[in-house]
């Protein structure tokens, strides 16, 4: 009999991801959710004066793309569910009885969870991208009105698809490294939604001296990758740069979930 | 019905448990102290103690959830974390409720199953065994306590192991539940392997425990047989049938015995043999129709045991 490694870990957490309707529901809930984003922003963009206050330059991707900024509030969400689920219900005693390797669990949550978001996050933004065009080209966003037509086969509106998926991913395994930290829901949840967004309103009240390392150090300074057009309220970083903040954050409160996984208490 | 595979671990393998020294403080509540003792197979040890006594916290030390303070758990003569395939080496019903609700039963041992490369024919066939086939697919936010009870059981036996671990199984159980795990647990410790079930009542184990291990405020009071529980706790004491009670406890007060009356011919005489009863009953022209070695019940027998170590006793206002 072979000991149990990453292959059997992740084959459970797979059935464990699937067996839930809420998070096959949070899935498709983040998916809508992201597409009338897409659309309250798009519908509501018209050339004129163009985004307010910087006429003429509209970053049309990334007006497109503008729904993953609320559709990853579910993503993380459901990252965060994906842990704390099992505290809260008690499940976690079995799967650490079954896994006293908990580090393999981490990993295999871990891995499910970022393919999945991975996944679904590329569907998403594909989606939010095409919705987002066709409206923005019936809004005058077109030749006539000066503006190129954006498709999937250009270069920087494909990193920014291909960058959104990445992102979306990035954060549901920061939200489920805290998770894993904190191990309720309430508290991951606070914790993940105060990353995200506390930074960004800070830096708008903050002096440029400050706002801009802020908003370069932050989670959401992943979303750079959506960015094709530079503009005064661009994120003042690289769009892969902004990736690997992300992916730094991510990495680091996944490191301290293992340090602590298997010294705590079940 | 057992299948063929299942009958084929046991007898080789090793199946023990053995605590050494094993101590767990919560903050300041010292939940397990110095826990000593074995687990052998072949017979269903029973774990018996008042709420809090510890019984939830051992077993979870064995399966290596909580990190003991002092002291070693070990399972087929290693450490929980150390296992190879752990689940087809210990099985453990540790809280019927801990399964998520919105997932199927069959859903929650196919993880399990998937966890630790058990074949998914096994994931039906404990279903079987416990009697959940036809709830297999539904989820299980909605079963009652008995049937959470059943699929925790199935959770247990997923890995056909040598050592199980049942804390409280009873719980939730109607009737015809009950009888059916006693049965049981004495089927699996037949069949060679190492069985620990825990209760707060001592009842409940009477006809289903070989060996008794008897555990309160978190250290180990008996370590011993249901019968050797019950003699020890009869100790002296006899029941006397007469129809001179009266007179009879006055002679049997005053050669220095404990004499309760209990029915109006009935005595309980405590502190004197029985020869000595009789004889001075006979010495003195009293009548004796009945003298008998005093019952106890086994609940009795495990109150006066956990009587000082009960940590919370109704009746008692301050």
């Amino acid at each position: 009999m072979t000991r149990p490694g990453l292959p059997q870990a992740v084959s459970a957490e797979w059935i464990k991801a699937r067996s839930v309707r809420s998070s096959t529901g949070m899935v498709l809930a983040a998916f809508a959710f992201s597409l009338l984003g897409t659309f309250l922003i798009c519908a509501g963009t018209t050339t004129e004066g163009g985004s307010p206050g910087h006429p003429g330059d509209n970053d049309i991707v990334r007006d497109s793309l503008a729904g993953v900024w609320l559709g990853q509030i579910l993503f993380a969400v459901l990252a965060v569910l994906v842990v704390t689920s099992e505290y809260s219900t008690g499940t976690i005693r079995a799967t650490f009885a079954a896994l006293p390797r908990r580090r393999l669990v981490l990993g295999a949550k871990s891995l499910v969870t970022g393919l999945v978001v991975l996944l679904a996050g590329l569907l998403t933004a594909t989606a939010c991208f095409l919705l987002g065009q066709s409206l923005l080209r019936g809004n005058g966003f077109d030749y006539a009105g000066g503006y190129p037509h954006a498709s999937l086969t250009d270069g920087p509106a494909l990193r920014a698809v291909v960058g959104s998926g990445l992102y979306l991913a990035g954060l549901a395994l920061l939200a489920l490294g805290i998770a894993a930290i904190v191990r309720r829901t309430a508290t991951a949840i606070t914790v993940v939604l105060a990353l995200m967004f506390v930074p960004p309103i800070a830096a708008g009240m903050l002096p440029e001296g400050l706002s801009e390392p802020l908003q370069k150090l932050s989670p959401m300074a992943g979303l750079a990758v959506q960015e094709t057009v530079e503009r005064p309220d661009s994120i003042p970083i690289g769009p892969w740069a902004g990736l690997a903040v992300l992916g730094a954050y991510a990495l680091g409160a996944l490191a301290i979930a293992a340090f602590l996984i298997q010294r705590r208490d079940a | 019905m057992r299948d063929a595979p299942a009958r084929r671990t046991v007898g080789a393998m090793e199946a023990s448990i053995e605590l050494h020294g094993l101590s767990k403080r919560y903050g300041t509540t010292l939940a397990v102290d110095r826990l000593t003792f074995t687990v052998e197979p072949g017979r269903v040890t029973g774990f018996v103690g008042p709420n809090g006594a510890g019984k939830s916290t051992t077993m979870r030390l064995i399966l290596g959830l909580d990190a003991p303070d002092r002291g070693t758990a070990l399972v087929n003569g290693r450490p929980y974390a150390s296992l190879d395939v752990p689940l087809r080496e210990v099985g453990a019903l540790l809280d019927a409720r801990a399964f998520h609700p919105g997932r199927s039963a069959r859903e929650h041992l196919r993880w399990m199953a998937a966890s630790n490369g058990i074949p998914r024919g096994r994931v039906d066939a404990v279903l079987e065994l416990v009697g959940l086939t036809r709830a297999a697919r539904r989820r299980v936010g909605g079963f009652s306590l008995g049937m959470a009870q059943r699929l925790g059981i199935a959770t247990a036996l997923l890995g056909d192991p040598p050592v199980l671990l049942f804390d409280e199984p009873v719980n939730g159980l109607d009737p015809e539940g009950i009888r059916w795990i006693r049965g049981f647990l004495r089927s699996l410790a037949e069949e060679g392997r190492a069985v620990l079930v825990s209760s707060h009542l001592m009842s409940e184990l009477e006809d289903t425990a070989d060996h008794l291990l008897v555990i309160g405020r978190g250290r180990l009071i008996a370590d011993t047989t249901v019968r050797d529980l019950l003699d020890t706790a009869a100790g002296l004491r006899f029941s006397v049938r007469t129809p001179q009670p009266v007179a009879l406890m006055a002679l049997l007060a005053e050669a220095g015995a404990l004499v309760t009356s209990t029915d109006h011919e009935a005595l309980t005489v405590a502190g004197l043999e029985a020869a000595r009863i009789a004889d001075l009953a006979a010495d003195h022209g009293l009548r004796v129709y009945e003298l008998s070695p005093h019952r106890v019940t086994l609940e009795e027998a495990f109150m006066n045991l956990t009587r000082e170590s009960v940590d919370y006793t109704a009746g008692k206002a301050p």
